[in-house]
């Protein structure tokens, strides 16, 4: 053992240091957020609660039903029901998401062709039942109008929208090119 | 045999393989569109091309014969390229409506444009055809199509029918029937799985799932004793389809439209949910155990009043081996009769017993290809396209392959309008046209060249004396010359095959027919396996091979139904009597003086409506266990669904009842069962050759008060009872008809579409006329599934076996 050291030791130098920053901080803003209280804007593509996304043309979900946010889903907590309709159209009868089971990877976004699934900005929803993260049709198209509506179609269009440049697929990979309907902001 | 490399791979060739026959047989991997390896080969769409060395151009590999030391290569640059370029074309009208067309994920342009191609061609072009939607059962949606024509030749060249055309020019060509009407086929379905991409679906299905929901699961076909399999398509434990996945199983991929749309009956309505008894004259929804004990009270009150042989049952023919099995056990084990038995007995028990009295053996089950290779095959008044679709389909494929065809039938069934020489013979009159080969055999004197048994032979020689062509000219209504030419065709062939088919549905052969046809081709020298006639339905064949059938003394179908008061109690396991079998009247008196009927099915029938006690039952795939179709082959048939509502497996329920009579049939699960039926004796036999005469006669012709036969059968999108609860099926046929022919109707006045009463000794009915040239004059055809028609009430029980073909007389509508 040197001097300093001995030194140190005696007068307890390092503990001083130690007290000095922390005295030093009583003084400054704290960094934590007082959640509830204080609420954090979500940042752009940002995986909260799930939503379909609403066609302002028909009212209607944009989704077609072509279940590849279901074939994609690797923790298959997606279901769509269809059925042909009246008019030997395609008909959405049913689209499940077990938000329980999902891992918010998003690649349910990323696959449909139709921009017709998201997923909102919102991450309040926790609950005491399983039922009640159970989403059906209704509850995915409310939960669009509730969280996403005018400010949420921005905030989709600003991340999850491809931009033609980079997102293009490597040339000569085959990829669906569907007719968006409505395109994505409507 | 012939050498080629492809891909640096030494292979070796039979003569008539085609590069890609080569290929596939050696997984090596060739594209294609077009070819499908039942038909010609077509080389329409190019994929398939392949470069061979020396070879300027490239080459189609489906329609370009392998030859002695080519040099093929499947995968270069050039042929990604030429692949690359046939998609593009391909893609110039494709709609790409993937998302909501049902083919994606199983389309093979989808698969193709992902391996090779361009998403999305550099050319536009778009169709605007109109999906068709009025044809039942088939969707076509003519923009997805990409012309390959696999759809229009499975229709012709192996189905045989030709509903199909591509018709029109350039962007215009679609795939439709004739003058672009509704589809008017026979709902196969063969078409929708040649075709690769989503042009034809299957329109129960349409938008009801995406193949990646789907579980596949293979089980065997509840119809007909072909023994089919079937891939069911299941989601979430409903089947949505049913596909053929070729090679598969012993039809190799093909399916009938009972097979691929009927399954559907499990989601019938008049399924039953609950046991029901009869309280006051209503049927009362109660629990198993009140049922299972009610009926093992009344049971034993009535064994030990009457003894047991006043009970008696009757088992089915498309349940499984092993509640057939069981069925069997309670009856003799549990209740102590003999007094069994199905409804093979006014058919196939007829066969059974025709070939026993002539070649000595007990069981003759058939072949499905033995039609393949045979010099003349000769079908005797049988629409086997209609009652055994797949096995019908060898014949046609017989005839492609250079066999003479003889079919002798008086309607103009799909096999008559094929066949090489059509002998439209007058109903009925089968054995004296057989009689009549027998004695041209003789006079021919074949039967010194061959060794056969002379056991019979004289009698035989006396019996057929009278069946001169002359004779059998005037009976049978078939001209002289055409008579002696088909004679000698068949006589001289090098080999040949005999077929027909005899069931309870069928009233113009008996056992007569058989053993006629049997003299016959032992007097040509030819063994039991020229005598093709298979069973009738997916476990006829099984349920003889368990015993449900007296073995002993015990009454018959005849001694039971047809012999009111003989029993007391009747206990009938997945079987309609009232709508399956003939002369309903007789039957519906005997199941009225009963004091107790039991009724064990799953669905609400018309016997069943009579029933004092119903027990309901899960139907196939909804239990387990096996089929044997009529090449005696049993094949599993797995669960593949929730069972309905509260039924049971029918061997459960008979098990659980054996127990409540005080009689354990063993601790049985499926397994012990199963091994228990394997281990039964085998049937076994040698051959013993006698001639057994058959003379002819009606028991019903015609005559100046009854002047018109008529014909019972089997139409070919149904099956017995069974089939009318598909809806599917029933979309394209629930209606009853009779057939009458154009002469017939200008004679009694009836009009196609309008009602007439056909009136025969026992009852009379009233029955829309279709009227048919299919049909000639003096016949009607009736089928037999409709049970609201009761045309059973017409016909009558034949209890020696022999054909009971019914007169009748027409009153049309006043
Ligand atoms: S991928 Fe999009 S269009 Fe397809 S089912 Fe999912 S949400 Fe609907
Ligand atoms: S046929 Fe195939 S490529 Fe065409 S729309 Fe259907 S799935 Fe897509
Ligand atoms: S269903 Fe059968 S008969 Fe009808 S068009 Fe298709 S292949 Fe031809
Ligand atoms: S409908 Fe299908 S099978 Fe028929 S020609 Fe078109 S693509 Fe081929
Ligand atoms: S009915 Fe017969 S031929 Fe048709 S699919 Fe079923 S087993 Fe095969
Ligand atoms: S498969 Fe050979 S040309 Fe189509």
């Amino acid at each position: 053992m040197t001097l300093k050291d001995v030194i140190r030791k005696v007068f307890l130098v390092e503990i001083v240091k130690g007290m000095a920053l922390t005295f030093s901080r009583l003084f400054t803003r704290p960094v934590t957020r007082r959640y509830p209280k204080e609420k954090r804007p979500a940042e752009p593509g940002f995986r909260g609660l799930h939503a379909l996304v609403r066609n302002p043309a028909t009212g209607d979900a944009k989704c077609v039903g072509c279940g590849l946010c279901a074939a994609v889903c690797p923790s298959r907590c997606i279901n769509v029901y269809t059925s042909e309709g009246p008019e030997h159209q395609k008909v959405v009868d049913g689209y499940e998401i077990e938000v329980l089971r999902c891992v918010f990877c998003a690649l349910c976004v990323e696959a449909c062709p139709y921009g017709a699934i998201a997923l909102t900005p919102h991450y309040e929803y926790a609950d005491y039942s399983r039922e009640a993260l159970f989403m059906t049709k209704e509850r995915l198209l409310d939960n669009w109008d509730r969280y996403m509506g005018e400010e949420g179609l921005r905030y989709f269009d600003s991340f999850w929208n491809p931009k033609e440049a980079h997102f293009k697929p490597p040339r000569g990979q085959a990829m669906f090119k569907g007719r968006i309907i409505g395109g994505f902001s409507g | 045999m012939i050498e080629l490399t492809i891909n640096g791979r030494k292979l070796q060739a039979r003569k008539g393989m085609t590069i890609l026959d080569v290929a596939r047989e050696n997984n090596i991997y060739i594209p294609h569109l077009c070819w499908d390896r039942r038909l010609k080969p077509y080389g329409g769409c190019r994929l398939c091309l392949v470069e061979v060395e020396g070879q300027r151009k490239l080459m189609a590999s489906c329609s370009s014969p392998a030859e002695n030391g080519m040099v093929v290569h499947t995968d270069t640059p050039a042929l990604r390229k030429a692949r690359k370029t046939v998609l593009e074309l391909l893609l110039v009208h494709h709609p790409l409506d993937c998302p909501i067309c049902d083919k994606a994920g199983e389309c093979s342009l989808q698969d193709l444009a992902y391996k090779y191609g361009p998403s999305q061609s550099r050319f536009y072009g778009e169709r605007k055809h109109d999906p068709e939607a009025t044809s039942p059962l088939i969707d076509r949606n003519p923009n997805r199509c990409i012309l390959c024509g696999r759809c229009v030749r499975v229709c012709w060249e192996h189905q045989g029918v030709g509903a199909i055309n591509l018709i029109g020019r350039g962007f215009k060509t679609k795939v439709s029937p004739a003058f672009e009407e509704t589809l008017d086929c026979e709902f196969c379905g063969q078409c929708i799985d040649a075709c690769p991409v989503g042009a034809l679906g299957a329109k129960p299905y349409k938008y009801r799932a995406r193949a990646w929901f789907l579980e596949s699961r293979d089980s065997i076909c509840p119809y007909c004793a072909v023994g089919c399999t079937l891939t069911l398509d299941v989601r979430e434990g409903r089947i949505l389809r049913v596909r053929g996945v070729d090679g598969k199983g012993v039809n190799r991929g093909d399916l009938c439209g009972k097979g691929r749309f009927g399954f559907d009956f499990i989601y019938g309505d008049s399924r039953l949910t609950s046991p029901l008894i009869r309280t006051d004259g209503e049927l009362k929804e109660v629990s198993w155990e009140e049922a299972l004990h009610y009926v093992a009270g009344r049971l034993k009150a009535i064994k030990e009043e009457h003894g047991p042989d006043a009970i008696g049952a009757i088992g089915s023919p498309r349940t499984t081996l092993e509640d057939n099995y069981m069925l069997a056990r309670f009856m003799r084990e549990a209740v102590g009769t003999d007094n069994l038995d199905t409804s093979a007995r006014l058919g196939y028990a007829w066969v059974l017993k025709g070939v026993e009295e002539t070649y000595g053996i007990r069981l003759n089950p058939v072949r499905l290809d033995s039609p393949v290779g045979k010099d003349a095959v000769l079908v005797i008044e049988s629409d086997i396209t209609s009652t055994h679709p797949i096995f019908g389909l060898k014949f046609l494929e017989a005839k492609l392959n250079g066999s003479r065809l003889l079919v002798v039938e008086p309607r103009k069934t799909k096999l008559a309008r094929h066949a090489s020489a059509w002998l439209r013979i007058r109903p009925g009159t089968s054995t004296a046209f057989l009689n009549g080969l027998v004695r041209y055999a003789l006079a021919g004197g074949v039967h010194l060249k061959k060794e056969i048994t002379t056991e019979g032979l004289e009698e035989l020689q006396e019996s057929v004396k009278d069946y001169t062509p002359q004779r059998v000219s005037e009976m049978t209504g078939i001209a002289e010359d055409d008579f002696t030419e088909a004679a000698r065709e068949f006589i001289t062939a090098e080999s040949r095959l005999l077929a027909m088919t005899v069931s309870a549905a069928e009233n113009q052969k008996g056992i007569e027919t058989v053993r006629a046809a049997a003299n016959l081709l032992m007097l040509l020298g030819e063994g039991p396996e020229a005598l093709q006639i298979p069973a009738d339905y997916s476990n006829t064949y099984g349920a003889w091979l368990m015993g449900v059938r007296p073995l002993g003394k015990g009454r018959d179908l005849y001694g039971m139904l047809y012999s009111p008061g003989a029993v007391r109690a009747l206990y009938v396991m997945g079987e309609d009597p009232l709508v399956t079998m003939p002369d309903a009247d007789r039957i519906e008196e005997a199941l009225k003086g009963l004091d107790l009927l039991i009724v064990q099915d799953i669905r609400m029938s018309e016997t069943a409506k009579l029933a004092d006690v119903i027990l309901p039952a899960a139907s196939w795939a909804e239990k387990e266990g096996t089929f044997m179709n009529a090449e005696g082959l049993p094949q599993p048939v797995p669960k593949v669904v929730a069972a309905t509502g509260d039924s049971i497996a029918d061997w459960m329920i008979l098990r659980n009842l054996a127990r409540l009579m005080g009689h354990d049939l063993g601790s049985m699960d499926l397994e012990t069962l199963q091994d228990e039926i394997s281990g039964l004796p085998p049937e076994t036999g040698t051959q013993r050759w006698r001639f057994a005469p058959s003379d002819w006669r009606l028991k019903e012709g015609p005559d100046a008060e009854y002047p018109v036969v008529l014909v019972t059968g089997n139409i070919m999108q149904h099956s017995g009872a069974l089939s009318v609860m598909s809806k599917s099926l029933s979309h394209v046929l629930s209606d009853a008809f009779v057939q009458i022919s154009p002469e017939d109707a200008a004679k009694f006045g009836v009009e196609d579409g309008g009602f007439i009463r056909i009136v025969s000794r026992r009852d009379s009915v009233f029955i829309k006329a279709r009227v048919s040239d299919e049909i000639p004059e003096g016949m009607l055809f009736v089928p037999v599934h409709f049970a609201h028609a009761r045309v059973n009430a017409l016909t009558f029980a034949s209890p020696d076996g022999t054909a009971h073909l019914t007169a009748v007389r027409l009153e049309p509508k006043a």
